[in-house]
């Protein structure tokens, strides 16, 4: 591997940056077909009822009106992969407020609304649950006849003996902490445009993940995949929601098909909101115990997560219990439980945001309480670089090199003694660590090298926002010795690129830039077996920079790219299938955040005034594109920290703040000094070294605020979001 | 939305003669920021709308000796960028630039803006049928009230949101209306009503008159005002509970004091005891911590938002402590 970079390492511009700010990027909603329908879907006002008469012919009859579709003509239609109970598209049972019942599809987004509301619909009106712990109980309303835990029992997992490791331990700690509803909240609302032409059907889709709705469109319609197109060439933001199908892809295909004519479904922001899946609200009660030096012997957990009304992909699964410290002895139980809210999923970051609340502040406790420094205490249990995490080595930690670095940039020995500062603005340094999965999973991807010393990029990932047509585009451009604007990349339209499972579990650059860097390879392979022998030199000897193939140490022996593929006369291309391995505990990433706020005592308002944001990303490919992953990560953290939860009504059982005015989405204004430091610990498995590092920045901040917050106050909070009413009731 | 008819109206006359006309059926919109706001959200649906825009007589802001005049139609970012509003208002200056974003201030008016309708979630969303909507119940009392009053409340809880009612109350202003019967002027006071009164209503304003005119007398120029406004987050956000103060301070001691909290109370709340124990007064940290407390004395919390006591005594001690 070369040691000096051309093009890796560089903070270049975005490929696509123009498109997006000059409005040329096409997203879903901008597709213009002619005699496009637009599509709506009645949706169910309570959380828990049945359908008891559904009348669409009023509706069916409204000039206008093309097709209508209720729960009975898609009983057979899954909404998608289910963990637990399948939930059909459109249903006669409804188990929150947003559940979808009937569709209709009419020539103007308006005649749908006035055709929503012809529908004559009755429910009968079920009891209801909203919170978890309640549902778990013998006399609370059943959501599925089998109960409302999922799986019927807890997930546990153990590792050595937790009682040996509390008869270890000098003290034993215990605390509750609870985080509520949250809501990835995409830029983009989901949309999809769906077309039949000659029994094929072409879906626009604004996803993370058009091979999954592919392979959902194809089974839950019946048909083979190659009859299914699913294009997502640019999609604004997904934070997990856009990853898995959520049904109305399937009722937009479907609606489509009836009215014989092309459909589009844009969600509101409040179907956004409800409709797709929310960040899973938490209860954890971490037990742990410690030796008198900071040694971790043992870890019990208990969380309780409300699961919503259905299950497609799990939203608790967190790893920092298991991943983040050497704690021999461990044991998680989670308890996944149905409740009348929307369904719950992975969003940024999955489990581990809130999980990170929790033990990073306990840590932070057991350490003040031991009189110890955490900073210590962190460093004592940390795994690192060959740590055995359950049977597989760590391959690569820079966490130690993370915090080192965090604490000299916020001075972390200038903390002073928690509550100790005099006044009503009290200021605080607070810091914590996580660790998430560097990306794991196959891709694919095919290189081309063109006549005229130009290549063609076709990858199966898709670019939501996060720069990966840039960046993968430089691990390409790296092998081949050529420049960004050489490299025309095409991506996330199954018909044209090959296979990726989509962009989410931080995983793109890791696997999707490692198939482009395997294609590249052997792209370049062939290259210089035809510039080998016009050459006259062996293939190892050679080297390409600057778009000259050249002998190593004879500099005068070369040839022009452009030379060789028009002497050669065939096309070189390469193309790749790659693995990587889904042991989680190989390619993690690491990062250490470092918080400093300002509390003012008498308002309660909590300042942010600086975050340190070191993250190990095993190389930085693109530093400019990392860092506005850790400046997002954080501002979103701060979002979770202060103002974001989704609130239902407790009586009705409907959302009260399903809007961007009332669910506070940090502004602009909430913005702070953001620090990013990138630690480069060079992960054997990935590009150039590279790992993922989408997901580790949101993680921490709220954590790290908090243990800012006792260093400031005194006072620990262990409930998100820290409202003005919580952060006063605690000092 | 349902689908309406819109007519623009020309003058002050012209917007009372077409509500009259429509007798009931009709709304009038002035920047549309909010009134589109409940139609979007179903709130209301009505047939015709009535639009104040084009209403040249109704954008103006004029500084007299005796006062500012300013027309209902005057954007909030206008009134805030005026000359002598910055000059001899500046607590108006304040609470405008607190208000929503730079876009909501742009469309927005100073006359929709002491119109606005409230934003209890419970009066927001389309499935409660709550008292303001001439239901039976306050969803509030046994719900999510943490944004709910804490003073004044009952038999409906909201809180008046807008930034402005409160600082312009504080200066004394008054609010002119014209309808079929012809105009009436009333201190602002006088124009906001509480739920006890009216649960339906904020304001006194019949179905077929607009407000026309906002006049705010001169301030002697011993008094100074200030104006603050606590938030979940910087911008675009209600406030959890403001304070509008003036006072006259001279050598130390208050002789004049108005003092106005917003969002805590379904009209803008004056803090009229805590006035009293200022008059008079060297002004000094114990005096405002004691004004603040006397301040919101009366406060009834309701089950989530006893924080709002706290943090309007904080609001009221830093507003007297910055004028001193
Ligand atoms: C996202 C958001 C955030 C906001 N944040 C704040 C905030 O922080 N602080 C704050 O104070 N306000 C806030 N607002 C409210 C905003 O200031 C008001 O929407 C705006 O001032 C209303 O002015 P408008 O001209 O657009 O009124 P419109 O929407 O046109 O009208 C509002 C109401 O008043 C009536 N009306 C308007 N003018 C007259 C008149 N001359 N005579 C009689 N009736 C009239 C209308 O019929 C309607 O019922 C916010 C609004 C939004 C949407
Ligand atoms: S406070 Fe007023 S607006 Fe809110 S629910 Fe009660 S009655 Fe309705």
């Amino acid at each position: 591997m070369a040691e000096t970079f051309s093009i890796i390492g560089k903070p270049l511009p975005p490929h696509d940056g123009a498109d997006r700010v000059c409005g040329r990027a096409e997203y879903t909603a901008d597709v213009k077909l002619p005699g496009l329908l637009y599509a709506k879907i009645l949706r169910s006002p309570y959380p828990h009822a049945r359908v008891t008469k559904l009348d669409t012919r009023k509706a069916a009859a409204l000039p206008g009106v093309k097709a209508v579709l209720t729960f009975r003509d898609v009983a057979a239609v899954p909404a998608g992969p289910a963990l637990g109970k399948q939930k059909s598209v459109l249903g006669e049972t409804v188990r929150f407020v947003g559940d979808g019942v009937a569709a209709v599809a009419a020539v103007r987004e308006s005649i749908a609304e006035d055709a929503l509301r012809l529908i004559e619909v009755e429910y009968e009106r079920l009891p209801f649950v909203l919170d978890p712990e309640e549902a778990l109980k013998p006399e609370a309303p059943k959501i599925y006849p089998e109960g409302n835990l999922l799986g019927g029992k807890p997930l546990v997992f153990n590792r050595g003996d937790v009682e040996k490791g509390f008869a270890e331990a000098d003290r034993i700690f215990e605390e509750t902490y609870t985080t509520p509803i949250g809501v990835g909240n995409a830029m983009e609302p989901r949309a999809t445009l769906a077309r039949w032409e000659r029994g094929k059907l072409t879906v626009w889709l604004s996803s993370q993940a058009p091979f999954g709705a592919r392979a959902y469109l194809a089974s839950a319609l019946k048909m083979p995949e190659n009859r299914v197109r699913v294009i997502s060439t640019y999609v604004g933001g997904g934070w997990g929601t856009k990853a898995g199908p959520h049904g109305d892809e399937a009722v937009c295909a479907l609606l489509a098909k009836k009215a014989g004519a092309p459909v589009l479904l844009n969600f509101t922001r409040e179907e956004e909101m409800l409709c797709a899946h929310i960040r899973y609200a938490m209860k954890m009660t971490f037990k742990a115990g410690i030796k008198r030096d900071g040694t971790l012997t043992t870890l019990s957990v208990k969380m309780i997560g409300n699961q919503g009304a259905y299950a497609s992909a799990f939203g608790d699964l967190g790893t920092q219990a298991t991943h983040l410290y050497q704690i021999p002895n461990l044991r998680t139980e989670r308890y996944r439980v149905h409740t009348n809210t929307p369904s719950a999923g992975p969003v940024r970051g999955v489990g581990d945001p809130y999980e990170t609340f929790a033990l990073e502040q306990l840590v932070d406790m057991m350490a003040h309480e031991l009189g110890l420094d955490p900073l210590q205490v962190h460093l004592k249990n940390i795994v690192r670089t060959g740590t055995d995490i359950d049977g597989s080595k760590v391959s690569s930690s820079g966490l130690e090199e993370c915090i080192r670095k965090g604490a000299e940039k916020i001075r972390w020995e200038s903390r002073g003694k928690p509550g100790a500062a005099a006044g009503s603005k009290k200021r605080g340094l607070g810091m914590a660590l996580t660790d998430r999965t560097g990306g794991v999973g196959p891709s694919s991807a095919v290189v081309k090298i063109n006549f005229d010393g130009s290549v063609n990029l076709l990858m199966g990932a898709t670019d939501i926002g996060t720069g990966s047509r840039t960046s993968i585009c430089q691990v390409v451009a790296e092998v081949l010795g050529v420049d960004l604007k050489d490299i025309t990349v095409t991506s996330s339209d199954t018909e044209m690129v090959p296979f990726c499972p989509g962009t989410f579990g931080s995983r793109v650059m890791h696997t999707a830039g490692k198939a482009a860097y395997e294609a590249a390879l052997e792209a370049r392979k062939k290259l210089f077996a035809a510039a080998a022998s016009q050459l006259k030199a062996r293939l190892e000897e050679l080297e390409i920079r600057d778009h000259v193939i050249s002998v190593l140490g004879a500099p005068d022996r070369k040839i022009p790219l452009k030379e060789v593929t028009q002497k050669a006369g065939v096309m070189f291309i390469g193309s790749a299938s790659t693995m990587q391995p889904v042991r989680p505990q190989t390619a993690r990433q690491y990062g250490a955040q470092f918080a400093e706020v300002e509390v003012d005592t008498e308002t309660g308002q909590v300042a942010v005034l600086r975050v340190v944001a070191a993250h190990d990303v095993g190389r930085a490919i693109n530093p400019q594109i990392i860092d506005n992953q850790i400046e997002g990560g954080v501002i979103q953290g701060i979002g979770m920290a202060f103002s974001e939860r989704l609130l239902f009504d407790r009586a009705t059982g409907i959302p009260l703040n399903a809007d961007l005015l009332d669910f506070k989405v940090p502004t602009m204004m909430e913005l702070t000094v953001i620090e990013p430091i990138l630690v480069e610990a060079n992960n054997p498995l990935g590009p150039f070294g590279a790992k993922g590092v989408g997901e580790g920045p949101v993680q921490i901040p709220m954590a790290a605020i908090a243990n800012a917050f006792f260093n400031a106050t005194g006072r620990r909070i262990k409930e998100l979001p820290m409202t003005r009413g919580i952060v006063l009731a605690a000092l | 939305m349902k689908s309406f008819a819109y007519v623009p109206a020309t003058s002050t006359k012209s917007a009372v003669a077409l509500l009259g006309r429509a007798r009931g059926k009709a709304r009038v919109m002035a920047g549309g920021t909010d009134l589109l706001g409940e139609m979007k959200d179903n709130l209301i649906s009505p047939e015709q709308i009535v639009g104040l825009k084009p209403a040249a007589d109704l954008n103006y802001v004029k500084a007299e000796a005796s006062g500012l005049r300013i027309g209902a139609l005057t954007p909030l970012s206008e009134l805030a960028e005026h000359k002598v509003v910055r000059e001899r208002y500046p607590i108006l200056v304040q609470a405008v630039e607190q208000i929503a974003t730079p876009q909501l201030r742009n469309m927005g008016t100073v006359g929709g803006n002491l119109c606005q309708r409230p934003r209890c979630w419970y009066y927001r969303g389309a499935s409660f049928p709550c008292l303001k909507k001439g239901g039976e119940i306050c969803y509030a009392v046994n719900g999510e009230n943490l944004y709910n009053a804490i003073l004044e409340g009952g038999p409906c809880y909201i809180v008046h949101p807008s930034d402005l009612a409160s600082p312009l109350q504080a200066l004394g202003a008054k609010v002119k209306m014209a309808g079929p019967k012809g105009e009436r002027t009333v201190p602002l006071e006088k124009f906001f009503v509480l739920p006890r009164v009216n649960a339906k209503k904020e304001n006194i304003l019949g179905q077929e008159e607009i407000l026309t005119e906002i006049q705010v007398p001169a301030v002697p120029a011993t008094m100074r005002g200030t104006y603050v406004k606590f938030k979940e987050r910087g911008s675009w956000d209600f406030g959890l509970v403001s304070a509008a103060a003036l006072l006259d301070i001279r050598d130390g001691i208050c002789r004049e004091a108005r003092i106005v909290l917003g969002a805590v109370a379904p009209v803008p709340y004056r803090a009229a005891r805590a006035e009293e124990v200022l008059k008079g007064k060297r002004v000094d940290e114990r005096l405002a911590a004691q004004v603040a407390e006397v301040a919101v004395m009366a406060a009834r919390p309701m089950s989530q938002n006893a924080y709002k006591v706290r943090l309007a005594q904080a609001a009221v001690k830093r507003t007297v402590l910055s004028l001193a």
